[in-house]
């Protein structure tokens, strides 16, 4: 780029950053200056435009933020190269795939990325502080200088970079303990790696001059079951008929309910819920005349997502069931 | 063929191996194409003076001589373009890059005129010597001022940095100092003294770069 990339910054959360006074956050738009101006790396790398959407703990994050962060995004989507979200760890992977969904096609760089520290502690009082020693602090600082810079590169995607991996939202995963990286991919979900310099793998989407559409809507009345032995099928019957417009199970692998839950899926069936089977290690065949919906191909928090914001676009089963099926993006 | 133009090839192909590897693994980003060209050009620098050691006709050995100076020359300068897009890039405009490039040509051309900073070669009891003149001086003052400041801006990402950018910096900054100072000091100063006895050594210590280098890239592993 022959001119300075502009980048638009969201604080969304999960802005903690070391400096010599202490750990700095963005908690409310009046802090963005002065954090601003800890990291003049920043400005070096591109033209940066703040915008302040959140201030609190990842934890706090709900649908209306979701929705007020798409549409910042969407609002600015012609002005800017590129989009960095800071946002906390915890449900990084939620908000980063809801945008996903949210704004399609994928036609610019969309980031997230922040700092695993808690806005409220200080760092010698953080569970991680273990890894500090190794890389000197955990602060947002690196994982958003490499945010930035993937942001200015030749990627349209939603993306998560932390340590030295960038995953695409809707395949990533939380490691198995806290690390250096605390998102890996599923299936393909590495679409980059810092190693020398930032290598964007060769599946990673490009750019595009494609319109941006905002689908905004979401089903916030969706409830969730875990199965385990001897889970009661009432738990799910509860569901149903307490008004939730979807439900989403944690089956078992081959088989995956209980006989006696067969009932309560044919209730659900009749009363028009869609019910959700979720594994990504069941054995099971799609088909259509199921009363439930197997997803075995998705992450959790994709599969809840994806089922929030489809049955906010429809509460038709036959196209629920096949737009859950289907790669809504790209 | 004597240990130490055996050393100068093997040095050479490894190297020339670090700079395809570098480039081939990630060929359109300005980090690995800057630094590819670093090590390039400094695979190249050694095969020269490998070349010069090894002719017998005095011509074609000051035509060696004049073409170790001019890549040792562009070392500096790949090497500054790489300081300043690595780990992160720092914007220049095409203003700045071209003021940058600049001093590069007048050295290229200063080294190509006759008897401004080459004055000829003569055969010594220990092999060939090449006689300087005063423009050395200046080439002297361009590469140490070139390297001087690449670091300088390397040290300044370094003791802002955190995270996996520390540990990438401390990796860079430390493989290729080692190389930087020795060649420097065996290739560009003592020669400065009248000493040419021991230029096939700075090479030998840029294999430092390529170790941490490979390191870095290939076995580094964050869990």
């Amino acid at each position: 780029m022959a001119t300075k990339p502009k980048i638009a910054l969201l604080f969304c959360g999960g802005s903690g950053l070391i400096t010599d006074k202490g750990l700095l956050t963005v908690k409310k738009p009046a802090d963005m200056a002065r954090w601003l101006k800890a990291i003049p790396e920043l400005g070096l790398i591109a033209d940066i435009n703040p915008v302040f959407v959140f201030g609190g703990d990842a934890s706090e994050m709900e649908p209306a933020l979701w929705v007020k962060l798409a549409r910042e995004i969407y609002k600015r989507i012609n002005q800017y190269d590129g989009f960095v979200v800071t946002h906390g760890v915890d449900t990084m992977i939620y908000t980063s795939a809801m945008i996903s969904f949210m704004l399609q096609p994928h036609i610019k760089p969309i980031i997230f990325t922040g700092s695993p520290l808690a806005p409220d502690l200080s760092e010698d009082k953080q569970e991680l502080s273990g890894l500090i020693t190794d890389y000197k602090t955990l602060g947002v600082k690196a994982n958003l200088i490499n945010a930035l810079q993937v942001a200015t590169m030749d990627c349209g995607e939603v993306g998560i970079m932390f340590g030295n991996r960038l995953t695409r939202a809707t395949r990533s995963i939380k490691s198995d303990s806290p690390s250096f990286n605390f998102f890996d991919g599923y299936k393909d979900g590495v679409i980059g790696r810092v190693d020398f310099g930032i290598k964007l793998l060769p599946h990673i989407h490009p750019r595009s001059k494609q319109k941006v559409q905002i689908f905004d809507k979401i089903e916030e009345h969706i409830c969730l079951a875990q199965l385990y032995p001897g889970a009661p099928a009432n738990v799910l019957e509860n569901m149903v008929d307490k008004n939730c417009r979807g439900v989403i199970v944690r089956s078992f692998n081959t088989n995956l309910f209980p006989d006696s839950f067969k009932p309560i899926l044919q209730k659900a069936y009749r009363r028009n819920v869609p019910v959700v089977a979720h594994n990504p290690y069941a054995l099971d065949i799609k088909k259509k005349k199921r009363e439930y919906i197997l997803v075995n191909n998705m992450t959790f928090e994709t599969t809840f997502v994806k089922f929030m914001w489809i049955l906010g676009q429809t509460h038709d089963l036959g196209k629920v069931r096949m737009k859950m099926w289907d790669d809504l993006i790209h | 063929m004597d240990t130490q133009n055996i050393l100068l090839l093997i040095i050479t192909g490894i190297n020339f191996v670090l700079a395809a590897t570098i480039y081939f693994r990630n060929y359109r980003g300005h980090v690995n194409i800057a630094f590819g060209l670093t090590i390039f050009a400094a695979a190249t620098w050694t095969f020269e003076i490998y070349m010069f050691r090894s002719v017998t006709d005095l011509n074609q050995a000051i035509i060696w001589a004049k073409a170790f100076y001019l890549t040792a020359n562009l070392i500096a300068l790949f090497f500054l373009f790489f300081a300043i897009s690595f780990p992160y890039p720092i914007f220049t405009s095409l203003t700045k890059r071209l003021l940058i490039i600049f001093p590069t040509i007048i050295i290229v051309v200063l080294v190509f005129i006759p008897h401004v900073i080459v004055e000829d070669v003569v055969i010594q009891t220990w092999g060939k010597e090449v006689r300087l003149n005063s423009g050395y001086f200046i080439y002297i003052a361009y590469f140490i001022s070139y390297v001087i400041w690449a670091y300088s801006i390397l040290l300044k990402k370094f003791l802002k940095s955190e995270g996996i950018i520390r540990d990438q910096l401390k990796y860079t900054i430390f493989g290729t100092i080692i190389g930087f100072i020795f060649g420097t000091i065996f290739d560009l100063l003592l020669p400065l003294f009248g000493n040419y006895k021991l230029i096939s050594i700075g090479p030998y210590f840029t294999v430092f770069a390529s170790f941490f280098i490979y390191y870095f890239v290939f076995f580094k592993k964050y869990n």
